[in-house]
């Protein structure tokens, strides 16, 4: 995508977030007011009075869910505004888990931080790091037979600094390759998309320009 | 400690006149405007000692009115409310005056311990 289309994109969806904060704070008070009401009048009779008390818990809850989706989604907005970020790797990869979770559950695969993943702050730009791992991520969604995992994590070796999305489980295929279309991406990120398959096993590691 | 009273500013109506109601409910004078113009105008007639302030507004922004307050009533504790993901205006906030800044959604237990903090200290 172009710049001019990516800062449009971000600066709507960021707004958008904001807005959607203010609609769950106004949720958040309109209950908290209800809760208050019920224990002004928590003397006299009232024979919903327990099923009323867990409903308005149950939208509190949702507006906690609501706030943490809209901080995500926040966060992925602003991903778009600089091509050139320095941040955690950590960080990214918890916001790709987010962005890609939903997809991963439907497949019944769980997809979470590798523990031995490095936590290095990197340059980059992050939303081409999340198109190109969120691309990998769907071809080891689209290659599992049932179930399994998928670990995404960071690392550095000889030659540099890779994030790598690697799938545990029963494939429904043998071969491996990697996401078709991301030349244009990968020669911006001045990266390379390498592909590794064997039985049980398919993994994609992202690796960024050495001088990053 | 003094008493608290408390002018609230936002622009979602739904939200500053129920989070008004609450405070109220529990003893602290609260009154709620949509608008930056209105709350200076009460600021200047029947001025609160603490301002809870929502940083965008539409005409003139939570960050400006903060700027009318330190200079009008240097004394009134103001403290602004940011939404998510927005803690660059809460800091610049700060360096402009404000005593602190809480992000929305907000637990009222919070947003109350917050303004005795400010009034108190």
């Amino acid at each position: 995508m172009k710049a001019k289309e990516l800062a449009f994109m971000g600066k709507i969806t960021a707004g958008t977030t904001h807005e959607m904060n203010n609609v769950l704070a106004t949720i958040r008070e309109s209950g908290g007011l209800l809760q208050d009401l019920m224990g002004l009048a928590k003397d006299q009779p009232f024979p919903y009075r327990d099923k009323f008390l867990k409903v308005l818990s149950n939208i509190d809850d949702q507006v906690k869910r609501g706030v943490e989706l809209a901080g995500k989604l926040n966060k992925f907005a602003h991903s778009m505004d600089n091509p050139h970020t320095r941040m955690d790797a950590l960080t990214l990869l918890q916001l790709n888990i987010f962005l890609m979770h939903r997809f991963a559950r439907l497949k019944q695969v769980e997809l979470a931080l590798a523990p031995s993943s490095a936590n290095i702050e990197v340059a980059l730009n992050p939303f081409l790091v999340l198109l190109t791992l969120s691309s990998a991520i769907d071809l080891c969604l689209a290659d599992s037979a049932a179930g399994g995992a998928i670990a995404l994590s960071c690392g550095q070796d000889e030659r540099g600094v890779f994030f790598e999305a690697a799938y545990m489980g029963s494939r429904s295929g043998d071969q491996a390759a990697p996401p078709a279309g991301l030349e244009p991406i990968l020669a911006e990120l001045g990266g390379s998309l390498e592909a590794q398959a064997e039985p049980g096993r398919l993994a994609f590691r992202l690796r960024l320009n050495p001088a990053r | 400690m003094a008493d608290l009273k408390a002018l609230l500013v936002d622009d979602e109506e739904e939200f500053v006149t129920t989070l008004a109601e609450r405070l109220q409910m529990r003893g602290i004078e609260a009154q709620a405007v949509t608008d930056g113009e209105e709350a200076l105008a009460i600021i200047d007639r029947d001025p609160p000692n603490v301002v809870i302030l929502d940083v965008m507004m539409p005409g003139l922004g939570g960050l400006d009115v903060l700027e009318q307050i330190r200079q009008r009533r240097p004394r009134i504790k103001v403290i602004l409310l940011t939404g998510r993901g927005s803690t660059k205006e809460g800091i610049e906030g700060m360096h402009l005056g404000a005593f602190d800044y809480l992000m929305k959604p907000v637990q009222i237990e919070e947003l109350i311990a917050k303004m005795k903090e400010a009034v108190g200290g």
